[in-house]
């Protein structure tokens, strides 16, 4: 059945084998699912892909700030996960496991397309927008802050970027992000932390943030 | 440096609002594609993912439809709109009766106890004025309808896909006419007043004349007669009723009953976004029901009405995939050509890469 929070009709498990059959929920259904999919079984492959595809978008787009390349990534997560599920042992849930995947799908596309020059250009933008004090409305101005922050985070290691979104972006509580990350909540609040610090300090030196805002914590 | 942040806090609030809004947009745009999932994976190897895997998923579910969520379906402002356009319709038909009664309607005589009978036929033209003059009105203002969604969701002017002109793929044929919307006149023909010798003014014993009564039902229903909708609903509160409708009875298991209601919604409101909408879900429901054959003759079917609509991507997708193999190249060329950027241009370029059968 559908996860909550999808946004997909719902469909039967099987759909071809047995239409009738009552779906079934919850953690222990997707259990079932991933087992027959490590069995290569296509149609729960379906199912989970089904199930997780809204999620991991947001997740995916969360993390790049990007709507061209989201889509994409999210396929080589998939891709990804279809191939790796052998791997999957099940001491995190399937989701945790997916979103992980999800991460490495994205720093490798952070790596690939790194370059001073795009860094460079992301920069000229942002001063850019920041020196039209003009802009009219608060939508623009919140879109503008919306591709400074993610202008700043290109700036970071990825280990704090990533860290920063979980935490910040997304609202993961520490133990949450940690998980995801495969690393303590200590080692999560140190990263995001620093990522915080150093974010603000670009923000201030774009303009971004007052240096009066600086000091306010 | 305590964990509070507050300048950054507030930055993050902003930035969250801000994507889940772009978000919610963009997931209704997103067209997910698990074969092209499993196409990928067996690319890279082909061992984990046999071919036998691939087959399995080109039989399960080439199009998943996104974004079919009721609320989602007819957005408040879309229904606005209709609403807005079809209290203009009505406005213009008023108008019309207005303009009837001022041009002086045909004789009435006073009725006698004999003459009763013939009451009905006159106040069956009267309908028929009527009704021809909502006909002609609706018939005008379908295209305009069609055209506002199709506007709304970013689609260019729908055209068949095989009837692209090859040496420019930008261009667009005009948009041929519905099926359903072909029965309808295209231009408004006067109503006609059958000529009476000696037109008299009403008289005040007959205002039903003038006002028909509520117990007789139009002869000609300029509306659809897809279905029977409570008296004075609006047609978007008829979509929304079938919509819901059409939930209930998938949601309870009765795929035939949910599947005859979006076929009513197609029938409804031809070329309008909630028409095209209910084509994802009829898509889900063939794919549960039916078999290739069926699918493939939907996508025609929907290609044929909607050309550029939301799942035109996929559904020309779908009929490459399922294409004889020595057609697949021609098939995904053509797509290639149709959509440049469409979300199954990676799989179309592997297919014309491949070696041909």
């Amino acid at each position: 059945m559908v996860q909550p929070g999808s946004h997909l009709r719902p469909v039967p498990a099987d759909a071809a084998a047995a239409p009738a059959a009552p779906p079934a929920t919850g953690a222990r259904a997707t259990e079932q699912l991933v087992a027959r999919a490590q069995a290569g079984e296509m149609a729960a492959w379906s199912r989970l892909y089904q199930d997780n595809f809204e999620r991991i978008y947001r997740h995916v787009r969360t993390l790049t700030g990007d709507p061209h390349v989201s889509e994409e990534l999210v396929q080589e997560t998939f891709v990804q996960a279809l191939l790796k599920i052998a791997s999957f042992d099940g001491r995190s849930l399937f989701s945790t496991w997916l979103h992980g995947v999800a991460i490495n799908v994205v720093r490798n596309h952070w790596r690939a397309r790194q370059s001073t020059e795009r860094a460079h250009a992301k920069l000229e933008i942002v001063s850019a927008m920041v020196g039209e004090t003009d802009e009219p409305g608060a939508a623009v101005h919140r879109k503008q802050r919306v591709r400074a922050l993610y202008a700043a985070l290109e700036t970071l290691p990825e280990q704090l970027r990533v860290a920063f979104v979980l935490r910040d972006l997304e609202g993961l509580s520490p133990e949450e992000a940690a998980a995801r990350l495969d690393i303590t909540p200590g080692n999560l609040a140190v990263r995001a932390t620093r990522a915080r610090q150093r974010i603000r300090k670009q923000l201030v030196a774009w303009g971004v943030l007052s240096a009066e805002q600086e000091g306010a914590t | 440096m305590t964990d509070r942040d507050l300048p950054i806090e507030h930055l993050c609030r902003d930035v969250r609002d801000v994507l889940a809004e772009q978000i919610a947009r963009e997931l209704r745009d997103v067209s997910p594609d698990f074969v092209a999932v499993i196409e990928a994976a067996h690319a890279r190897d082909p061992q984990r993912v046999p071919r036998a895997a691939l087959d399995e998923a080109l039989a399960l579910a080439p199009i998943v439809p996104l974004g079919s969520e009721s609320s989602q379906r007819m957005s408040v402002r879309a229904s606005a709109e209709l609403g807005a356009l079809l209290a203009d319709v009505r406005g213009e038909v008023d108008d019309e009766l207005a303009a009837l009664r001022r041009r002086g309607l045909p004789p009435v005589p006073v009725p006698k106890a004999s003459q009763v009978v013939a009451l009905a036929p006159r106040r069956r033209w009267l309908w028929g004025a009527a009704a021809a003059a909502a006909a002609a009105i609706l018939a005008l203002a379908t295209p305009m309808l069609a055209t506002r969604f199709a506007a709304e969701q970013g689609a260019p002017t729908q055209a068949p896909w095989w009837e692209h002109d090859r040496s420019d793929p930008g261009t667009v044929t005009p948009a041929e006419p519905e099926p359903v919307r072909e029965a309808a006149p295209r231009r408004a023909p006067e109503p006609a007043v059958p000529p009476e010798p000696e037109p008299e003014p009403m008289g005040p014993a007959l205002p039903e004349d003038i006002v028909p009564a509520p117990e007789t039902e139009p002869a000609d229903e300029p509306v659809s007669k897809a279905r029977k909708a409570p008296r004075g609903a609006t047609l978007a509160e008829q979509l929304r009723t079938l919509d819901a409708e059409a939930e209930a009875a998938w949601h309870s298991g009765d795929y035939a009953g949910a599947e005859r209601r979006f076929r009513e919604i197609v029938a409804l409101a031809p070329g309008s976004r909630a028409a095209d909408l209910s084509y994802g879900d009829l898509f889900t429901l063939a794919r549960q029901r039916s078999g290739p054959d069926q699918e493939r003759a939907l996508w025609r079917e929907y290609l044929a009405a909607f050309p550029r609509g939301r799942w035109a991507d996929d559904a020309r997708a779908g009929l490459c995939r399922r294409a004889e193999p020595g057609e697949r190249p021609a098939c995904w060329q053509q797509y290639l050509a149709d959509f440049p950027a469409g979300v199954h241009r990676s799989q179309a370029a592997r297919a014309l890469d491949e070696p041909a059968p």
